[in-house]
């Protein structure tokens, strides 16, 4: 009867519309002070651990937040509206509980709710939206606007970067061949030559394969006879000199691509230990061979983008790092034969810190979602998100120049990829088709955009210090975005899951043998399986069980 | 659509002419012979003849074998009609034609029947459903009688107008066969043809004589010579350096 009673008081319309008057207009510190003056010792006393309670829970409740905040800020990537647009609101884009709190004692229930409730509103339309691959705003058909509107936003991208821009930054220049899939190293170092550039190692920042598969649909299977661009980072003071003085310039020692596969085992690790970037092989050769970065034209990731052999038809291209290439001038060290008698090498964790050089990668895959959601088209004009670069090359750029490197410190620069990364459109209704767009030889192709990151090698100085203090505040304060964040850097060797751990033991050899029967009738019996990890696989206390 | 991006600079000059401009190394360059994965060195293309006089060989031939075979196909459905012994006419419920033939002197002779639909029935399902459809009654000199039925062929043939229904072999003598519509559903009753001609000709249904084969062998030789020639026209890549 009790409980009746206390459920017929409760919806009294006189005691409802005093809760909704509370709600709305709630009672400030003092009033509540001078209502706990009447109240009894008992009813204090109960009023007090009441109180205490709520002290803890207000605690908690800090630390809950403030551990979503640091999981929040070690794993997403943009912030501010790319961020919402990518991810949603997250733990920065609503009140901190000091705020809520705030704004409960000073405006009410229903006007925090109504705030909370504004912080995601049209959300379900964006991802609605992202899930038909509709741009965010509406496209430009007219070309000579299109590349107004686009110089507009690029220029004002220029005028928010530079005063964070370092005072002694090299003049950087990014010039583009068209080459053969079949041939496009020796095509890369023809060139060099031919530019002059391999006379002046001292100017070029790297070279690097574009991350763009071109003609995708035409062969997907293959990127031999298909068009394969590489761009040459370089001082664009190395450009003029070869202009002017072609002659001694072609003088330039022949040039060499020291090779390193990615199937074969170079460097010994075991079973949770660190894997290691490409660039990190390519880097210990130069160091054995005495090759600094005033020597080395790059140091370039060797990808393919195409099916899995024996994949057949359905499955989609995907991005797949074969190895990678030091480029520098002929040299008779012997490093590379010394390197391929000790293999497998015992690499340091992380040997380019250990050489006193800094590896930067960014993470350009989470800006391309917000910026560049249709990898088949150009880019969008107006961007979705005009402060965020439009393209990887701006990105390379921004951060060569804010840094301040200097290409005689460079052994790499680079808008790569990574892991077998499936190059598809995102929404429903996408096709892997789009207008054909222009190639570095004039000819328009089609071009599916691939790139997952940055990758900057350098060999470090105080000056750079101070320069990545700046770029982490352009980081902060321009883009809203932390870069470095989503990239498997170094992942730990562990074996490959099969996808049998939840079934029980007595019961995985029925299923291995059920998953052998469904690879033979899905056609996918002898595919291709790309390594796990690079150069260091299998783990060397694996023996031959993990190939 | 023209170059847009700021940030790069195309240099021109069409994919896969530079492969050859590269410097050939000195030797020294310190990692062995072999190492090069990735095709870093300079290259050149060069015509491989074996494959490409190879190829021109296997074209010229199969083309001709081609050709051959279609003579030999032409040939082989005119001997049908030539070469016939007896000449009937299929029709609905056994009131097919009757004829009688006589086998020359000497060991056993095989003996086919084929249905000449005379152009006038180009359609192959109706060919077909009427070949399925046709029943025949062989009568040997010793009053022995062999069924066969064009729906049960060991090997059958189409040679231009003509479609083999089944085969027999007889010992000399006066041999009488009866052609018939045997069997049938309501949409094959339907749809073939009401009277169709056959004749008995000497010889059993064959791929070999048809000039199947040689066609088949012909067209294979040739595709495989156009690829091997243009494989060698083409060449490989050899490195230089």
């Amino acid at each position: 009867m009790g409980l009746f009673k206390q459920v017929v008081t409760a919806f009294k319309p006189s005691n409802i519309a005093r809760g909704l008057d509370a709600a709305r207009n709630p009672p400030s510190d003092e009033q509540i002070e001078a209502s706990l003056r009447y109240l009894t010792p008992e009813q204090r006393a109960a009023y007090d651990a009441n109180m205490a309670q709520v002290e803890q829970g207000r605690v908690e409740s800090q630390a809950a937040w403030e551990q979503a905040k640091a999981i929040s800020d070690g794993s997403r990537v943009l912030e501010g509206p790319a961020g919402r647009y990518v991810y949603g609101a997250g733990v920065n884009d609503v009140a901190t509980p000091q705020e809520l709190e705030q704004m409960l004692r000073s405006e009410g229930t229903f006007a925090t709710v109504r705030a909370m409730r504004a912080s995601r509103r049209g959300e379900f339309k964006q991802a609605l939206r992202q899930s038909f691959g509709i741009q965010e705003v509406k496209q430009i058909s007219d070309s000579r606007e299109r590349i107004e509107v686009a110089a507009a936003e690029r220029a004002a991208r220029d005028a928010a970067r530079a005063p964070y821009r370092a005072p002694a930054a090299a003049e950087i220049a990014i010039s583009r061949l068209a080459t053969r899939g079949e041939t496009q190293l020796a095509e890369l170092l023809a060139h060099l030559h031919e530019s002059g550039l391999a006379a002046q190692p001292e100017r070029v920042f790297g070279v690097y394969r574009v991350p763009d598969r071109i003609s995708g649909p035409v062969t997907p299977h293959s990127e031999r006879g298909r068009v394969v661009e590489w761009d040459v980072v370089h001082d664009d003071a190395a450009a003029r000199f070869a202009t002017a003085d072609s002659g001694s310039a072609a003088a330039g020692p022949p040039l060499v691509a020291t090779s390193f596969r990615a199937v074969e085992q170079w460097v010994a690790r075991r079973l949770g230990e660190p894997s290691l970037l490409d660039e990190d092989l390519a880097l210990a050769y130069c160091l054995d061979a005495g090759i600094g970065p005033e020597r080395c034209l790059g140091l370039a990731r060797i990808s393919e983008f195409r099916q899995l052999r024996g994949s057949g038809e359905a499955h989609e291209m995907r991005t797949l790092v074969q190895g990678v290439v030091a480029i520098h001038a002929e040299e008779g060290s012997g490093a590379f034969a010394r390197l391929r008698a000790a293999a497998p090498l015992a690499l340091p964790a992380d040997p380019a810190a250990a050489a006193g050089v800094h590896v930067e990668l960014l993470n350009w895959e989470a800006v391309a979602r917000a910026v560049h959601l249709k990898v088949h088209h150009p880019p969008p004009v107006p961007s979705p998100f005009p402060y965020l670069p439009a393209t990887p090359q701006e990105l390379l750029r921004a951060y060569l120049e804010i840094v301040g490197v200097q290409p005689f410190d460079c052994y790499s620069a680079q808008a790569t990829v990574d892991y077998p990364h499936e190059l598809m459109q995102g929404g429903f209704f996408s096709t892997n088709l789009g207008p054909k767009q222009p190639c570095a030889d004039g000819v328009e192709r089609m071009r599916t955009r691939g790139c997952e990151l940055l990758a900057i090698v350098y060999r470090d100085r105080p000056d750079y210090l101070a320069g990545r203090e700046r770029w982490a505040a352009y980081e902060r304060d321009v883009l809203q975005a932390r870069l470095r964040n989503g990239i498997s850097r170094r992942p730990l060797l562990a074996v490959p899951e099969e996808g049998f751990e939840m079934i029980p033991k007595l019961l995985r050899p029925a299923a291995r043998a059920a998953a052998v029967v469904d690879s033979l009738t899905d056609w996918e019996w002898g595919m291709e399986q790309p390594p796990p990890y690079r150069y260091c696989w299998p783990a060397v206390d694996l023996g031959t069980h993990g190939t | 659509m023209s170059w847009s991006d700021p940030d790069v600079t195309p240099v021109g000059g069409a994919p896969g002419t530079r492969a050859e401009l590269a410097r050939p190394l000195s030797g020294e360059s310190g990692f062995p012979a072999g190492e090069d994965p990735f095709g870093s060195r300079p290259s050149v293309r060069r015509r491989g003849w074996i494959r490409l006089v190879l190829g021109v060989v296997l074209l010229v031939g199969g083309v001709g074998g081609l050709a051959a075979g279609i003579v030999q196909a032409v040939g082989a459905a005119g001997r049908i009609e030539d070469d016939a012994v007896g000449r009937g006419i299929v029709r609905e419920g056994g009131r097919g034609g009757a004829l009688a033939f006589e086998v020359p002197a000497g060991g056993r002779r095989h003996y086919s029947v084929y249905l000449l639909f005379e152009g006038l029935f180009s359609n192959d399902d109706v060919q077909e459903l009427a070949v399925r459809d046709t029943g025949c009654v062989a009568t040997m000199p010793d009053g022995v009688q062999t069924i066969f039925r064009g729906a049960r062929q060991g090997v059958a043939a189409t040679l231009g107008n003509a479609a083999s229904v089944g085969h027999f072999s007889s010992q000399p003598g006066r041999v009488t066969i009866a052609c018939a519509y045997t069997s049938g559903t309501r949409s094959s009753e339907r749809r073939r043809p009401d009277a169709v001609a056959f004749v008995v000709t000497p010889g059993k249904p064959s791929w070999s004589d048809s000039g199947v084969l040689t066609i088949l062998g012909g067209v294979s030789a040739a595709l495989l010579g156009g690829f091997l020639a243009a494989w060698g026209w083409r060449g490989g890549r050899r490195v230089v350096a």
